[in-house]
């Protein structure tokens, strides 16, 4: 697979895809080269591992790593193998421990990596190995965006900030609108499914088109049973929506009227208050239009490429690819540290009845993925092209001054999933970060096009 | 979970009673009977299954310094909520109808905290096929409590362990 095949596979002018990039494993596996090896990812938030020696084992791409929170606080990741017969380091899921002991010839690793202990060493190995080369590999660079811990396989890569570019603004909105800002809270729903990794984000980066049919009987009932819909003093309406993009292949999907992320609480009283209650604060420390129409409304936001946080629906994803034709989806609820602990509860519980293992949204997307995924191994089947391209040459696409990125009115366009095409195209098809081009707004963005 | 005994010290004619609710149940389920299925659970039912989370041993108290996530934590506005969103026809995942079966075993009986109270312990194991030869099995244990209320004994509540550190599926449309 080189460049140019790559650069075949997707056409973002007409938004026409090969089907082959949900199938092969070719390609599967220069992903996990070029873009699970090269891609800042997300790998845990500070409050999951807040003390010296707490771990939290999760996935880079399909390579297992293990963080740990060192003596003097700071973050490292480590892969999670031991460096002599390659045997798993640590098999809990997350805890503290002062080191880690392989459980095949008994090597122990310290919180830092080192390998600090090798039985019979000196009896078999006669005093002559080099500990301090046998140390657990690790990953080269991790870094934290306000909470959020990231972790990057390669050395050359723009820092974290640089890589998160102007889509800060956004996430700040969840991550500073309050002073003491936020958290994860509630153990990690795990879901195995057979997807390329790839359908799940594209649908949640700006798939407003399919909410109104593959949710129709959940949007149905939440109508009937006057559950949200209406909040606050507005209505969540898609045309107050905007698909936002551009910023390096990250996006937002927003709804601006302050309020409509709690549209789905069966009492989102509870949470209106506390909005109507901390908005001075929010507007005090994000500005008027954010703290006023941002916050408290859903943001679906994408960090290219496998991590989706939805301040308003409050949950937090991240996809770890299991192969070209399955996944693992780790999702978390997300919560502000001021809020009370009904509230935090009365959120926590509300993502899982939505977007759990038996949310009721999540139960209407998970099959029509597998069956996107799956029909692909027909040989004729992959043969034809898929298309994003829902008002691909009307021009939508401008800037607003109040807002960066590429924007398109509504919810109920392809714009955010042609951008992430055309990233997923520049990373996979460059040789380093040195040919990986770098845009946020519109002109940025234009100048930038490749071909 | 308080200790329980090892043997069940209820009588015959009430293991058998208990049992025969738990296969009815099934059976309502199976048959997505689930508005009888409704009117088996009490108006203040609390029905719940924590994602598990895997500890090493001697950390399991650390454990409780995180919150559950719950695939279920719902009472029976929730449960209801579900089952007007299957009724409502456009639910697309269970058209046509699924093969959906689930089998109770391990069933065990023991006086409750109140005399008109049992704690029945059960395991279920839910098997379903969709598309083609897909098919996913899950294993569930549960604690429940039944209530007698009036001519009647109600499930008022099911503490549910998933048996899984990961769902095995794309979709949890079914009740355990
Ligand atoms: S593989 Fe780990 S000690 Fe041998
Ligand atoms: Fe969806």
């Amino acid at each position: 697979m080189n460049e140019l095949d790559i650069n075949h596979l997707i056409d973002n002018k007409t938004g026409r895809q090969s089907r082959l990039i949900f199938h092969e494993k070719q390609i599967y596996e220069l992903e996990q080269e070029r873009l699970f090896g090269r891609c800042w990812l997300f790998l845990a938030h500070d409050c999951q591992l807040p003390e010296p020696g707490d771990y939290f084992r999760t996935f880079m791409g399909e390579d297992e790593v293990l963080v740990i929170r060192q003596k003097d606080k700071s973050i490292n990741a480590f892969l999670n193998t031991c460096t002599h017969r390659g045997n798993r380091i640590c098999k809990a899921d997350q805890g503290n421990a002062r080191s880690f002991v392989c459980s095949y010839h008994g090597w122990s690793f310290g919180a830092d990596g080192s390998l600090v202990g090798v039985p019979l060493e000196e009896e078999a190995y006669h005093n002559q190995l080099d500990k301090s080369k046998f140390g657990l590999r690790k990953v080269a660079r991790v870094a934290s965006y306000k909470g959020l811990i990231f972790g990057n396989f390669d050395p050359e890569a723009p820092s974290l900030e640089d890589y998160l570019g102007d889509i800060k603004w956004y996430l700040d909105v969840w991550l500073d609108a309050m002073p003491e800002g936020s958290e994860l809270i509630g153990t990690t729903q795990k879901i195995e499914y057979a997807v390329n990794w790839k359908m799940p984000v594209e649908n949640v980066c700006g798939d407003g088109y399919h909410a109104g049919w593959a949710h129709a009987g959940v949007m149905t009932v939440a109508a009937s049973m006057n559950v949200g819909l209406s909040v606050g003093n507005t209505d969540m309406d898609a045309s107050l929506g905007a698909s936002i993009t551009g910023m390096n292949g990250h996006s937002v999907l927003a709804i601006l009227d302050g309020y409509a992320g709690y549209a789905f609480y069966p009492d989102p009283s509870r949470a209106i208050s506390y909005l109507d209650t901390n908005r001075h604060t929010a507007i005090d420390r994000l500005g008027e239009f954010r703290g006023r129409n941002l916050w408290g409304a859903n943001q679906n936001i994408t960090i290219f490429p496998n991590l989706q946080i939805l301040p308003g629906l409050n949950w937090l994803r991240v996809y770890h690819p299991r192969g070209p034709g399955k996944i693992e989806m780790w999702t978390w609820a997300m919560v502000e540290k001021e809020m009370p602990d009904d509230l935090k509860q009365m959120i926590l519980d509300n993502v899982c009845r939505t977007f759990g293992g038996a949310g009721m949204f999540d139960n209407d997307d998970g099959d029509n993925f597998v069956a996107s995924t799956r029909l692909n191994q027909g040989w004729q089947t992959r043969q034809q092209d898929v298309y994003w391209n829902m008002a691909v040459d009307m021009g939508k696409e401008h800037s607003r001054p109040e807002m960066p990125g590429v924007v398109s009115e509504g919810l109920v366009c392809e714009q955010n999933q042609r951008y992430f095409y055309r990233r997923w195209q520049e990373v996979m098809s460059a040789q380093s970060w040195a040919d990986i081009p770098n845009y946020n707004g519109l002109e940025e963005a234009r100048a930038t096009e490749q071909r | 979970m308080s200790r329980l005994p090892v043997s069940s010290p209820v009588d015959t004619e009430t293991y058998l009673a208990l049992q025969g609710l738990l296969f009815a149940e099934a059976r309502l389920l199976d048959n997505e009977q689930y508005e009888d299925w409704l009117d088996m659970l009490s108006d203040d039912v609390h029905y719940y299954m924590p994602m598990p989370v895997r500890y090493q041993r001697d950390e399991k108290e650390n454990a409780a310094r995180a919150l559950d996530a719950n695939i279920f934590n719902d009472y029976k506005d929730q449960l209801k909520l579900r089952v007007s969103r299957f009724r409502t026809g456009f639910v697309w995942a269970e058209n046509p109808q699924n093969h959906l079966r689930h089998l109770v075993s391990n069933i065990e009986v023991f006086p409750g905290e109140i005399d008109s109270e049992w704690r029945v312990l059960s395991v279920v194991t839910v098997h379903r096929n969709r598309l083609d030869s897909e098919e996913h099995r899950m294993i569930v244990s549960r604690t429940d409590t039944w209530r007698t209320e009036g001519d009647q004994v109600k499930l008022a509540e099911r503490n549910m362990v998933f048996n899984h550190a990961v769902i095995p599926d794309s979709n949890l449309n079914i009740f355990f």
